[in-house]
């Protein structure tokens, strides 16, 4: 069975290059706009990776993987954080709510490749 | 045009309406902390998208913007005219480049072909081959419906013909096919000529890359058979006057090689013995406009 993505992030150009890429990668993708239908997508069926944008409307990032990680089972999933360098000083405060890696934006596929394989997702 | 581009084009379009929106609102009621980060929001996702369909001076009017709103926001900065006077120029210098990047995106839908023009001439083509070479060729084409950049046509065209041409006089023997197909992969346009002909023979081509001086016979110890097929692009492999010495190929490919790899393209061939052969080309769908491929003319056989 192929292994699952979730793609959250309020542009829409943002989530076309990231489902390209990850569909490239073998990777079923579901995209969610904000936080709220994320976590409504995850109370669904968990993802195996989630790749989240931190500055959204209706639910934040932060908001978002703080309920994550509280739905039974909620820590399977792998959150990417991805960032601009405006809010980079952020980071910090996304691995302690329970992200695993973080990329910036603008990313490529070999950053979303190379991150994947270091947390496990891929050989 | 890059999807990525045109999804920008048309998440910015919707950005800007709000962004001129709440500016507007803003300047009325500059202490509305919801309408500052909807227009936060709205810039930053410009911003990123910028960075995504590779705008770097858009990505830095957008940025500065940003990092204005950003101070504002945290209450470093205060919603004064001539801060959001800024933003508001930023605003103006996005929509006009967006809409410029827009109308450039309009013609060039318009300046779009199917592939199929590209092989127009090949039937009449076989048909001349058929008889000059006394074999029986049939000709087969899949995707042609498949709509491309007009600049790409004439390169296509000059590709084909050099490459039916080749596998008429060296793949096909008394009867086969030859077939076409192009299809669309990312940001490229990809061609395939496949005949059922007799394939390449690794040991004629080893035989003529030492005859002429391309390679050392030591060289070819553990060399896969698909990087000694590889020698048929070398410039000098075969000319017209010997094609028919060997099992091999080469009118021309060197050149067919050299016009793809200007147009940012790549080619390659793999073939199974007596199972035929097949290139595939790759090449980038935008090309810049006005790009002429030199070293090739079309010859017509």
């Amino acid at each position: 069975m192929k292994k699952a993505c979730l793609i959250v992030d309020d542009s829409r150009v943002v989530r076309k290059v990231a489902r390209r890429i990850a569909a490239d990668l073998g990777f079923e993708c579901i995209e969610a706009e904000d936080g709220d239908k994320a976590f409504q997508s995850c109370q669904q069926s968990l993802p195996d990776v989630v790749i989240l944008d931190w500055n959204m409307p209706v639910m934040s990032g932060a908001e978002f993987l703080e309920k994550l990680r509280h739905l039974k089972n909620g820590d399977h999933p792998k959150v990417i954080f991805c960032t601009t360098e405006n809010t980079a000083t952020q980071l910090q405060r996304a691995i302690k709510a329970g992200a695993d890696e973080y990329i910036m934006k603008p990313f490529d596929s070999e950053v979303i490749e190379s991150k994947f394989r270091q947390i496990g997702l891929i050989k | 045009m890059d999807e990525v581009l045109a999804e920008f084009i048309a998440e910015s379009n919707q950005y800007i309406e709000t962004l001129e929106r709440d500016l507007v609102a803003l300047q009325k009621s500059p202490s509305d902390k919801e309408l500052l980060e909807n227009i936060f929001r709205a810039m930053h996702t410009i911003k990123a998208g910028c960075g995504f369909a590779e705008l770097p001076g858009l990505e830095a009017v957008a940025h500065d913007s940003e990092t204005i709103l950003m101070r504002i926001r945290d209450g470093q900065e205060k919603a004064t005219p001539e801060n959001l006077s800024f933003v508001m120029h930023s605003v103006v210098l996005i929509k006009t480049i967006v809409q410029a990047l827009e109308s450039e995106q309009h013609q060039e839908k318009i300046q779009q072909r199917p592939v199929s023009d590209a092989w127009r001439i090949i039937p009449a083509a076989v048909h001349d081959l058929e008889h000059r070479l006394n074999k029986k060729i049939t000709l087969q084409t899949v995707g042609g419906e498949l709509q491309i950049n007009s600049n790409l046509i004439g390169t296509l065209k000059n590709i084909l013909i050099h490459l039916v041409r080749n596998a008429a006089d060296h793949g096909i023997q008394q009867s086969g096919t030859i077939s076409i197909a192009a299809d669309r992969e990312g940001s490229h346009i990809v061609l395939e000529v496949a005949d059922d002909g007799k394939g390449l023979s690794a040991d004629a081509i080893k035989k003529e890359a030492v005859i002429r001086n391309l390679a050392k016979e030591s060289d070819f110890i553990s060399m896969k058979d698909e990087d000694i097929y590889a020698y048929i692009f070398q410039p000098g492999f075969s000319t017209a006057q010997e094609i028919n010495v060997f099992s091999g190929r080469g009118v021309g490919l060197d050149s067919v090689q050299i016009a793809i790899e200007k147009a940012g393209g790549s080619i390659k061939v793999e073939s199974l013995h007596n199972k035929g052969c097949r290139f595939t080309i790759k090449i980038p769908e935008n090309l810049p406009s006005g790009l002429a491929v030199p070293g090739m003319k079309a010859t017509i056989p």
